[in-house]
């Protein structure tokens, strides 16, 4: 029973990290690999104030998606300059150096060792403590990210979020705000990896460097993908499947250091099989962006990457 | 004048795609870009809408300097263009590719989605209505609103398109070859809207490659030649001047 | 003073070693725009192959070296032959073969953890290796001398093939406007092929030392790499100088900011370092140079 509500508050928590990078990656077209920093940043913010500076539990939670949010816009504000590609290269730079910071900076962080001792919330006479009544909290956080996701997503908004995903330049044209909307979606997905983040250290009441390494980011990548990074429940489905595969794993009784390496293969390899087979994942779509294709009757390459104005292609 | 262009220039690495462009385009006219392929009529427009950034020269619209502004700002100021390759959304339906063009919509604030939902449902309502305008106004029947944008034919795709030029309610309209690929009756079409166009009181500079058409529709035309204006002038005078025709055929 | 041409020296190794990478990089993504993240696992699979040659198979260290440049060169060729022309041409691009390039580093990052563990797999090239070579009061090993002579030698003859072999002008011809090149014919796979190839046999070169220097462990292709492709951007896509000379400052960069920090933190000064020089100028070192328009150049 309670591997149960284990598992499922695991898959809350990585719900909200996958519906946050699928409304970024799917709905905008910006692709992350700091994903898992992000959810780290918010992680150690929170842990940090609450076991180290023994500040109030509010304040922490909104200081960690603040400080996750500010990690997406030090990736964002830059990349606005320069072409698509770049965000890539800021967020895999960002993961890494996330990482080193989490290793490295024991002071604040504690090291390769972690933080331990992080509470559960207990708001007024409600406490949270429980596995159980902790997973209520954590169902009801995913329930709301996704809802308000869906929600963006269906309204205006997300007309608009597609259009700047499908042609930046038919964007321009129509006079949408690129930047300001890259920029402010970028931060909101961050925030939520941060609230994942608060979620998880009061969950597991312990956080160390590992959790929040490069392969969790492709891990939750490889969840998008898997469900359909365009569909707001796609992503959550997603994030149950990657989820229940180790349990599987476990299940043929692999020897525990080859366990980690052996699932990382298996998920390289569904990457790799899912591109030739179904690219859209199981509730996606396969738009545009994805194919390069120019949206009807089109050319194959978008004629304004280079925001300095420049074509990509001289042709 | 409602356009002014002057001295502008663009550098693609070594290439001088266009070299001391200058024209005007007249108010509630029809202008008409021409040349033989390759000429730099497309990348003329790029600069007039501010897709690339002009290396030198200006252009000046209703008296006000903009080479400088960004795509954005000159959609407000009141310039929108089509595409050749028309670039609607495949998967949107008509009626939401051209609710695209239509500016300054409530529901594309994050924070009003979130703390004035109503509001925005409302005003969406306003911008549905506009664009359902807009389709009438170019001749796409209702039945087809609704739909996604992918199941139109290529005449209707490029009338939508314009649907969604018009959604913008920009005053100086391009079109980017708006007759290519056309059979003829929705070049009828095209026809007709152009004519509503200019009774709306609406400016035209279009990119036309079929002589014929610039003849019957253009008030003026502009001759560009390997990136530079040759000649500006009426159709009928340009068609007349032999150097013309041999760039344009021999090219 | 000591200590300062001590650590630039050090730069120079760690420079070679970026430029290497960054150089073979730069050359497939000039050419294809591709981003093959799997750069950084063919850095690592050369590394590792040279170790398990020599260690489990026993191999002299000339043949192992040998077999792990060509196996790395063939890694490259197989996944553009097989994995992304066939993707592309069913309609991937972007994402698609970007998630497929990531899909197979995980896959080949992992597969030599299995078989290795977390600990540094070093192989042994012979003792002439870790020979330290005094230089004046400062020293650098042979080894390290070694990779600092064959990256510049392994530069200057790419430059010099592109700019003369028809090779080369292939290649430039190819990455101006690919769609041209296909429609009249010259063969896109052979280009394809030959970026591919040399590019990974830069980076591996650059595997096959760290290896034999510091020995080969889990993400450290990933560090090099992602430090490499700052030098890339840096430098101007699609510039072969361009990232070479970044290359080499980011190297001596880190190097030098242990003066005045510890280790831990001259990564993140260097990401620091890349985030101002992107936003001030977006187009990298390039915009740097003259103002009179020029051809953009692969080299």
């Amino acid at each position: 029973m309670s591997f149960i509500v284990s598992l499922i508050t695991m898959i809350c928590i990585f719900g909200i990290l996958s519906v946050s990078l699928g409304l970024m990656t799917g709905h905008l077209g910006i692709f992350s690999m700091a994903h898992a920093a992000l959810f780290g940043l918010g992680a150690y913010t929170y842990a940090f104030l609450t076991v180290r500076a023994e500040a109030n539990v509010a304040v922490a939670v909104i200081a960690a998606m603040g400080v996750a949010a500010l990690g997406g816009a030090i990736m964002a504000i830059p990349s606005l300059r320069v072409s698509g590609d770049y965000f890539l290269v800021a967020s895999f730079a960002l993961q890494i150096v996330a990482t080193s910071l989490f290793e490295n900076w024991t002071d604040v962080t504690g090291g390769t060792a972690g933080i331990p001792g992080i509470l559960r919330p207990e708001v007024g006479p409600l406490s949270f403590v429980t596995d159980i009544d902790f997973m209520i909290i954590c169902l009801i956080a995913v329930a709301l990210v996704t809802l308000l996701t869906w929600f963006v997503v269906r309204s205006p908004y997300g007309r608009m979020l597609h259009v700047i995903r499908d042609d930046e330049t038919v964007a321009a044209t129509m006079g949408k705000p690129i930047a300001s909307t890259k920029v402010t979606v970028v931060m909101v997905c961050a925030a939520f990896a941060g609230l994942a983040g608060v979620l998880y250290g009061q969950y597991l009441m312990y956080i160390s460097p590992a959790s929040f390494e490069v392969h969790v980011s492709v891990t939750i990548v490889t969840m998008i993908v898997v469900g359909g990074m365009n569909n707001v429940w796609g992503t959550l489905v997603g994030s149950a499947i990657i989820l229940l595969i180790p349990e599987a794993l476990r299940m043929m009784q692999m020897p525990p250091d080859v366990a980690g390496p052996m699932q990382q293969v298996f998920f390289g390899a569904l990457l790799v099989v899912l591109m030739f087979v179904r690219p859209q994942g199981l509730f996606g779509e396969r738009t545009s962006s994805m194919t390069g294709r120019k949206s009807t009757n089109g050319s194959t390459k978008n004629d304004v990457q280079l925001k300095t104005g420049e074509p990509s292609r001289v042709a | 004048m409602l356009l002014e262009i002057q001295g502008l220039n663009k550098h693609f690495g070594g290439l001088h795609a266009v070299r001391d462009a200058t024209f005007d385009v007249l108010e509630n006219k029809v202008t008409g870009l021409v040349g033989p392929n390759g000429a730099g009529k497309t990348t003329v427009f790029n600069m007039v809408t501010g897709t690339f950034p002009a290396d030198s020269g200006t252009v000046v619209f209703r008296g006000k300097d903009i080479t400088g502004i960004s795509a954005q700002e000159r959609v407000r100021e009141g310039i929108a263009r089509t595409f050749q390759d028309v670039r609607l959304l495949p998967r949107l339906t008509v009626e939401d590719n051209v609710a695209v063009g239509v500016q300054k919509q409530t529901g594309e604030s994050f924070a009003k989605v979130f703390f004035a939902p109503l509001r925005v449902r409302g005003k969406e309502r306003e911008t549905l209505a506009q664009a359902r305008e807009a389709l009438a106004f170019v001749g796409i029947d209702e039945k087809m609103w609704r739909e996604p944008a992918s199941s139109l034919s290529y005449g209707e795709q490029k009338l939508v398109s314009i649907a969604r030029l018009l959604a913008t309610e920009a005053d100086l309209l391009l079109l980017d070859e708006p007759t290519s690929g056309l059979d003829e009756s929705s070049l009828d079409q095209f026809r007709a809207v152009l004519a509503r166009l200019l009774d709306d009181g609406r400016t035209v500079l279009m990119v036309e490659h079929n002589m014929l058409l610039v003849r019957e529709l253009c008030d003026q035309a502009v001759f560009l030649a390997t990136g530079q204006v040759l000649a500006v002038d009426t159709p009928a005078n340009l068609m007349e001047k032999e150097e013309l025709r041999e760039v344009y055929f021999g090219a | 003073m000591n200590l300062t041409i001590q650590l630039l020296l050090n730069g120079l190794v760690a420079g070679s070693l970026y430029a290497l990478v960054a150089v073979g990089f730069a050359l497939i993504f000039g050419a294809t725009r591709h981003f093959h993240i799997s750069h950084a696992a063919v850095l690592s699979t050369a590394g590792y192959v040279t170790y398990l040659l020599t260690s489990n198979f026993g191999l002299p260290p000339a043949l192992a070296v040998a077999l792990a440049l060509a196996l790395a060169v063939l890694l490259g060729v197989l996944l553009v032959r097989f994995v992304y022309v066939p993707l592309n041409k069913r309609g991937g691009e972007g994402f698609i073969l970007f998630l497929v390039s990531l899909g197979v580093l995980t896959v080949l990052d992992n597969v030599f953890t299995i078989g290795l563990g977390a600990r540094p797999a070093k192989p042994y090239l012979g003792d002439w290796f870790h020979t330290v070579v005094p230089i004046g009061p400062f020293s650098l090993t042979a080894g390290q001398i070694t990779i600092i002579l064959l990256n510049v030698a392994l530069f200057a003859g790419l430059v010099a093939a592109v700019e003369k072999t028809r090779a080369g002008k292939l290649i430039k011809a190819y990455s101006g406007n690919p769609e041209f090149f296909q429609v009249f014919g010259q063969r896109p796979m052979l280009v394809l092929v030959m970026v591919y190839a040399v590019g990974s046999l830069f980076a591996a070169v650059a595997g096959i030392h760290l290896a034999a220097d510091t020995g080969m462990q889990p993400g450290l292709g990933e560090q090099y790499f992602i430090i490499s492709i700052m030098a890339v951007f840096i430098g101007g896509i699609g510039s072969l100088r361009g990232a070479f000379v970044a290359a080499m400052a980011l190297g001596i960069l880190q190097n030098l900011l242990l003066l005045i920090m510890s280790a831990e933190w001259t990564l993140a000064t260097v990401f620091a370092a890349f985030l101002v020089v992107m936003t001030l100028s977006p187009e990298g070192l390039q915009a740097l140079k003259l103002n009179a328009p020029r051809r953009r150049k692969l080299a």
